[in-house]
């Protein structure tokens, strides 16, 4: 059975992600809230306002601008116009002259204004001109720098796939060239000698295809993998880029 | 009620309950008062009196009260003509809509 103290702590805990202070009013107003309805009617209250849940949804769409209803929405910025402080708005009926009634009051209100694209900020792309201007001689070096470090490391990976199939190949062709010697040698007679060389044929065979499996297994795995990181750094870095674009 | 009730409808009857009592009044009573003329749920009421505060056509007092603090709430004197806004316009569009739902038999 739900009661006041579990509902408000219920919804002390949907509100947690609002800061404090937001929270404190919004918990205070349902205390106020069940305190002046009596307990007598605690049950009624709890019924009638719903889940915590759902307190807690309404709560926070103040937050977001929108306010659903019991009866379909709205949203508030549909365009409600608003007084502005301080200014005498005694005479006017209507609202349909454009700028006459309000005077443009609508389109000052916060929350109208959509957020602005940094792109149609003149002062803003001076400015990111004048930094890339400034940024070359330190900006120049440090690009090639870090372009000859992805070659490098590209040429790193790229040398050692070509190192493990090169040995790889070479101890396999080693390994079977041995055993297929080894057997000419046993039938000319030097037995001890041929078993000893026939091991190491065989080691070497081994060996190799040890180090083709390698060499199998990094191609499948490990580039495949240095792709998709690279992939993501760059993306990374450009979401990082346009981020910074972005913010005002 | 078979007519949808829009926030700014909502925000006119809570400025208008409001602006009746001169000292103001609590979100409890608030709640009852409108309930008492539209259906609404009585979580709607808290994001329209936030909203109204936000907008500055009520503020908020403390009193005590049975040994506790009950918050009021009072319009200002934007409130005041925004409420007068939303009157000149309510009675524009009563007065239209009526032209069209009554009067056609």
């Amino acid at each position: 059975m739900m009661n006041r103290q579990l509902f408000m702590r219920d919804l002390a805990r949907f509100l947690s992600d609002l800061p404090a202070e937001e929270r404190e009013q919004a918990l205070n107003y349902y205390e106020d809230y069940f305190e002046d309805a009596g307990p007598e009617n605690e049950q009624k209250v709890i019924k009638e306002l719903g889940s915590p849940v759902d307190v807690a949804k309404q709560i926070k769409s103040v937050n977001r601008e929108q306010i659903s209803y019991g009866e379909g929405s709205a949203r508030k910025d549909m365009a409600v116009p608003k007084v502005m402080q301080g200014q005498n708005n005694g005479t006017g009926t209507s609202n349909n002259n454009a700028g006459g009634f309000y005077g443009g009051t609508a389109q000052a209100a916060p929350g109208n204004s959509s957020p602005q694209n940094w792109t149609q900020n003149p002062g803003k792309i001076t400015l990111v001109i004048i930094l890339a201007i400034l940024a070359i001689p330190i900006g120049l070096p440090l690009i090639s720098a870090l372009f000859g470090v992805v070659i490098a490391v590209i040429a790193c990976f790229f040398s050692l796939f070509v190192a493990l199939f090169a040995m790889g190949g070479a101890l396999v062709f080693s390994g079977g060239a041995g055993i297929v010697c080894t057997i000419f040698a046993l039938a000319s007679g030097h037995y001890a000698s041929s078993i000893l060389a026939l091991g190491f044929s065989l080691i070497l065979l081994s060996v190799g295809l040890f180090l083709l499996w390698l060499g199998i297994l990094f191609c499948s795995k490990g580039i495949p993998a240095v792709w998709k990181g690279a992939v993501y750094c760059c993306r990374s870095i450009s979401r990082g880029v346009k981020h910074f674009f972005s913010n005002k | 009620m078979i007519f949808n009730t829009g926030s700014a409808l909502l925000d006119a009857i809570v400025l208008a309950i409001v602006a009746k009592e001169d000292a103001g009044t609590y979100g409890y009573k608030i709640t009852q008062d409108v309930r008492a003329v539209i259906e609404i749920s009585e979580s709607t009421l808290y994001p329209v009196l936030r909203r109204l505060l936000k907008d500055a056509c009520l503020e908020v007092y403390d009193q005590e009260t049975g040994g506790r603090n009950r918050r009021y709430y009072k319009t200002t004197e934007q409130g005041r003509r925004q409420l007068t806004l939303y009157q000149q316009e309510w009675a524009g569009y009563i007065k239209k809509i009526n032209s069209i739902l009554l009067e056609s038999q």
